[in-house]
């Protein structure tokens, strides 16, 4: 194994800290959630070609930021894991408090989209292109939220000097969020 | 390239965020093409590949034990049946229930 881990329990039978292992399985239920999701919107996305018209009216632009911005996001999480490998508590800290300027950037970019797209008229109930795009976004950016007060709770502990492995934890769920997102913006905002 | 850019015993963080971000470019400038297909498959080409790195290099996914693997293909076995068992229903089917 190339990366270096912090020290915590490892699972006899799998080799696996027995944190990490819980996390890729809750990750695996997750999978299946989006996954799903993601499955039957290509499905009928395929069947019905006019959803590109519907699809026209997403911001590109605030979709895109907001791909750099979680992409940015994840790259400060995970140096924060390498900080916290290294000993380095304090630069850990503020690693994971750029992490949540990043999450909290998002969900402001999310509420601007949303109104925008709100005035003018596009709401769930007009076609099954917004219910699936309010129903994806909107459980992505939960996810984002639930990652954010994971993140706020790790960092009050890496602060305090305590559970410092519990950073590389909240750093999986979080590229996991980036992942699903890599995979809504060009779904909803590109393939119109 | 990234593999050997192991540094302190993790890989250069920094290079792979650059290169999402580069493929982050390629996309938006791929969705502004006139050929849809092509487009299509270039876009998601870009996502999964912008998906492998995040995985395999900031999730860590390339050096974990054969287990981690196999949890992550049991969550995406249970989409491949998904997907397999509703092609037929929903793009094949003469008539559709829902609308668009």
């Amino acid at each position: 194994m190339q990366y270096a881990r912090a020290a915590h329990i490892e699972h006899e039978s799998t080799e696996v800290p027995t944190g990490r292992l819980g996390m890729w399985w809750f990750l695996a239920s997750e999978i299946v959630i989006f996954g799903g999701l993601i499955t039957i919107y290509v499905l009928f996305r395929w069947r019905h070609p006019e959803w590109g018209a519907e699809s026209s009216h997403t911001i590109n632009a605030a979709g895109g930021f907001n791909t750099l911005v979680l992409l940015t996001s994840s790259l400060t999480v995970v140096l924060a894991h390498k900080a916290v490998s290294e000993g380095k508590l304090g630069e850990a800290a503020r690693l994971l408090g750029f992490t949540l300027l990043g999450g909290a950037v998002f969900l402001c970019v999310k509420v601007f989209e949303y109104t925008h797209e709100i005035r003018e008229g596009f709401l769930p109930a007009r076609s099954l292109f917004w219910s699936f795009y309010y129903t994806m976004t909107g459980l992505h950016a939960l996810h984002v939220l639930g990652g954010m007060v994971a993140i706020a709770c790790v960092l009050v502990a890496v602060r305090r000097g305590k559970i410092p492995h519990r950073v590389e934890y909240v750093g999986i769920y979080w590229h996991f969020v980036d992942v699903v997102w890599i995979f809504l913006f060009p779904l909803l905002y590109l393939t119109s | 390239m990234v593999a050997s850019d192991v540094e302190a015993g993790h890989p250069n963080y920094v290079a792979i965020w650059g290169i999402l971000v580069a493929a982050l470019i390629v996309s938006l400038l791929m969705a502004g093409m006139k050929l849809p297909v092509v487009t299509l498959v270039l876009i998601f080409s870009v996502a999964i590949v912008k998906a492998w790195l995040v995985a395999a290099y900031f999730m860590h996914l390339k050096y974990e034990p054969f287990f981690v693997l196999l949890v992550v293909f049991a969550g995406l076995a249970c989409l491949y049946f998904l997907f397999v068992g509703l092609v037929p229903d929903v793009v094949f089917h003469a008539a559709s229930a829902v609308g668009p």
